[in-house]
């Protein structure tokens, strides 16, 4: 049974034999002769693993702006941001404080937030392209749709212009556009946008409590 | 040569950074053995040299403070496993793990058996390519390139294992207090690692050729860095430097936990306590590791939850642990790895204190064992001892 | 679960008998059995040293960490020392409590060696002094990080960041609200 196993180890004691050899080492010459294991990157393709930790995607419609992801989010890169018609805030995520750990996407009550295995984004250090890490992922179809036309890996936003009146214009990379107005963050209803979200104050008041 | 007085601001200056002006009755010079040294990886040591020889050593950590307990009471519980796995870096299911057994204990719930067969593989992948690691510093201070070469190739096979299992190359972010985050891939996966560790084991016979039978790896460890038994347990030194003094302690036979009670293996023990014996000590440790994993390979991974269900578990953020403390420990390649965490009933945690090996290794045993050596001597103690800055700062 | 419960009849006969030999010889300690494998003891402050002397005639040769908690509501410290035992293979939890003003502790570097590089860090981090150590002092932290002890529960480390490193590494200040962290 078990606690046999574990009342009696067994032990091997042993003194050190030396065996030295100057010839055996030379024997390491026939890996000369092999094929090397090198994968040469820009040439040859590897593909990611599926469900391999990337990129967020949002599903607008069920996202309820719970804020369980902004809660359990380890390095604070989370940010929910209140949307000119859209009801409940929904997260923007800093891809400059992000992890790459996905507990949002475990934690989330209605499965609106999700990954891809998209991990490919470099930019120059210009201000117009640092503003490529701050994003509302967007609709997951979207994002299928741009991986199948292109066939690699990359972010698939390629510039964010933001115009005046806070309103923000994401081109995509097969030339789409998708743009929004920001009214405010945090999790309190911006002030100025009193009349339109009077009904869902009360509502969000009792979330936090 | 008559003493040399040194003066009193000096002095004070001095031991406010800790630098240990005294005077010395050689004639010595300081040689600084920075930070920017591949055997060393960030930590440095001032030594007091006289022609090659060491008089002193002082060790100077402190590089990669990034103070992981003070911003662990600040996160819940659940976040703390994505913060805390960046203390020990090539064998990062190690913290996971601990910190997960610590929570466990103190929540008291019973971990599924599913669950406990996959930790346990994960642990023991996880062991395999921290020696594919070590294999590469060991060879590489010597000046034997080729074998580090070799060692990370094969390295690289665990890392796309992982990558399917997990999400991740080398952060995995898997266990969590209750189970595991996801569930085996399919069988597929299973036979691939299986595969693994047959070719691993067809190729150690070349890591023996080219490495541990090699004439210049005995003349240059023999008799460098000798340990007996009374220091080795004042000094608290744990795991397989423990092994090569003649001390039989494996905390996975002394104090076992997950699978291993059902898996059989032996732990090698050899006498003479110098740097040649710590380095076969890992060389016979790794054919005990591939014979572990085939057996647990065979026996196949038990049916049914990889996590706990739990009605608690649905507001993650908000989840809170009973009072209490517990400790929990695990052998990694290194030493023994161990974790103690205070709760207060709230749902962050109290105080979590990591002790990582090399708190012992790297501090005491090093300044002693350094007395003596030689310049060259110097990268080839430190290796053998595996030593792991990132648990001395944390 | 036929592991465990292995573990649990078979392995406590051994922790209560290290328990009533410690009590016999050393009648000050209160000590109870955790889990297998665990046992705990409890000794005032000013007969610590003799306690660890005691203990590693016993077998506890292996001193694994020396552990502080700032239990702030209650103003002490507490300390502590977590024992291995290679032959019995048993973990001990030995604790003590001091006040928290001006803390103080007898070293324990004569009888375990390793004990200097513990204290280093506990007085490093928290500001307890360790009377017959030499080599206090700034250790891991920068004198300037050092002098504020920065593990204590008081020590604010958010406003300690903005002091040091400027008011914008954090960007939307204004509406930090009901985060957890």
């Amino acid at each position: 049974m078990l606690m046999e196993e574990v009342k009696t180890p067994k032990v091997k004691v042993v003194t050190v034999k030396i065996t030295k050899s100057f010839v055996k080492p030379w024997l390491g010459i026939k890996y000369l002769f092999k094929k090397p294991v090198t994968i040469k990157i820009p040439y040859e393709k590897i593909e990611p693993a599926p469900k391999y930790r990337g990129f967020h995607t949002l599903d607008w419609k069920k996202c309820i702006g719970c804020n369980f992801c902004g809660q359990i989010c380890p390095a604070r890169a989370i940010e929910m941001t209140w949307i000119e018609g859209e009801k409940r805030p929904h997260p923007k995520v800093d891809y400059g404080r992000c992890t790459f750990c996905q507990f949002c996407v475990d934690v989330c009550p209605t499965g609106a937030l999700d990954h891809v295995e998209n991990y490919y984004l470099t930019t120059a250090g210009f201000e117009e392209d640092l503003e490529l890490y701050d994003w509302i992922p967007i609709e997951p179809k979207k994002v299928q749709e741009l991986n199948e036309k292109f066939g690699d890996y990359r972010f698939p936003v390629e510039r964010i212009e933001k115009l005046e009146g806070n309103t923000y214009r994401y081109h995509l990379r097969d030339g789409d556009i998708v743009e929004f107005k920001i009214l405010g963050y945090g999790l309190k209803p911006p002030a100025a946008a009193k009349p339109a979200s009077k009904k869902v104050e009360p509502k969000t008041k009792e979330k936090k409590e | 040569m008559e003493k040399v007085e040194v003066p009193r601001e000096l002095k004070e200056e001095a031991k406010a950074h800790d630098m240990y002006l005294y005077p010395i009755e050689k004639d010595t010079y300081e040689l600084f053995f920075g930070p920017q040294h591949m055997a060393t990886e960030n930590f440095s040591i001032i030594l007091k040299m006289d022609g090659s020889r060491v008089e002193k050593a002082i060790v100077n950590p402190g590089f990669l403070h990034r103070g992981f307990e003070k911003l662990a009471e600040q996160r819940p519980y659940f976040t703390n496993i994505a913060l805390l796995l960046r203390i020990c870096v090539p064998e990062s299911d190690v913290p996971e793990n601990i910190y997960s057994m610590a929570v466990d204990e103190l929540v008291g719930w019973e971990v599924p058996e599913r669950a406990q067969w996959i930790r346990t593989v994960v642990l023991e992948m996880a062991r395999l390519s921290a020696w594919m690691f070590w294999i590469f510093g060991f060879g590489n201070e010597l000046g034997l390139y080729t074998a580090g070469q070799w060692a990370v190739a094969y390295r690289e096979r665990f890392m796309r294992l992982f990558e399917e299992l997990t999400g991740g190359r080398v952060y995995h972010i898997y266990t969590i207090p209750g189970g595991v985050r996801r569930d085996i891939p399919g069988d597929k996966w299973l036979r691939q690692l299986r595969d693994t560790v047959e070719y691993i084991k067809a190729k150690m016979k070349d890591f023996d050729e080219i490495l541990f039978d090699n004439y210049i790896v005995f003349e240059r460890t023999e008799g460098v860095g000798v340990m007996d038994k009374k220091f080795a347990l004042d000094h608290a030194v744990t795991g397989p430097n423990l092994r090569a003094v003649g001390i039989d302690y494996d905390v996975r036979k002394d104090d076992p936990y997950l699978f291993y009670p059902e898996v059989e293996f032996e732990v090698p023990i050899l006498k003479e306590g110098d740097s040649l014996a710590r380095a076969l000590v890992r060389r016979y440790e790794i054919e005990q590791d591939l014979y572990i994993l085939e057996q647990l390979l065979e026996r196949g991974p038990p049916s049914g939850p990889y996590k706990v269900q739990d009605a608690r578990l649905k507001a993650l953020p908000r989840f809170k642990v009973p009072k209490g403390d517990a400790y929990a420990h695990v052998e990694s390649t290194k030493g023994d790895f161990g974790a103690y965490v205070v709760s207060d009933g709230s749902h962050k945690p109290y105080r979590v204190h990591i002790r990582g090996p090399s708190q012992s290794h790297g501090v005491t045993v090093l300044e002693n064992l350094l007395v003596g050596a030689r310049l060259a001597d110097v990268p080839v103690i430190l290796k053998t001892l595996d030593n792991c800055p990132p648990d001395i700062d944390r | 679960m036929e592991r465990k419960r292995c573990k649990e009849v078979v392995g406590m006969a051994l922790e209560e008998k290290i328990i009533e030999e410690i009590i016999q010889k050393a009648p000050y300690v209160e000590g109870n059995v955790r889990r297998a494998k665990r046992i705990d003891l409890k000794v005032p402050a000013d007969r610590i040293k003799e306690f660890l002397e005691l203990i590693k005639k016993e077998g506890f040769n292996m001193l694994i960490q020396i552990s502080i908690v700032d239990w702030i509501k209650e103003k002490e410290f507490e300390a502590i020392y977590q024992m291995w035992s290679v032959d019995k293979k048993v973990h001990a939890f030995v604790r003590t409590r001091i006040p928290r003003d001006d803390a103080k502790l007898p070293s324990m570097r004569d009888i375990f060696p390793v004990a200097e590089t513990y204290e280093r860090e506990a007085h490093e981090f928290f500001g307890i002094i360790f009377e017959g150590n030499p080599r206090l002092g700034p250790f891991i932290l920068e004198p300037r990080e050092y002098e504020k002890h920065p593990f204590r529960k008081d020590f604010n480390m958010l406003g300690y960041v903005k002091a040091v490193y400027g008011e914008d590494f954090d960007r939307y200040d204004e509406n930090k609200t009901n985060y957890v962290i």
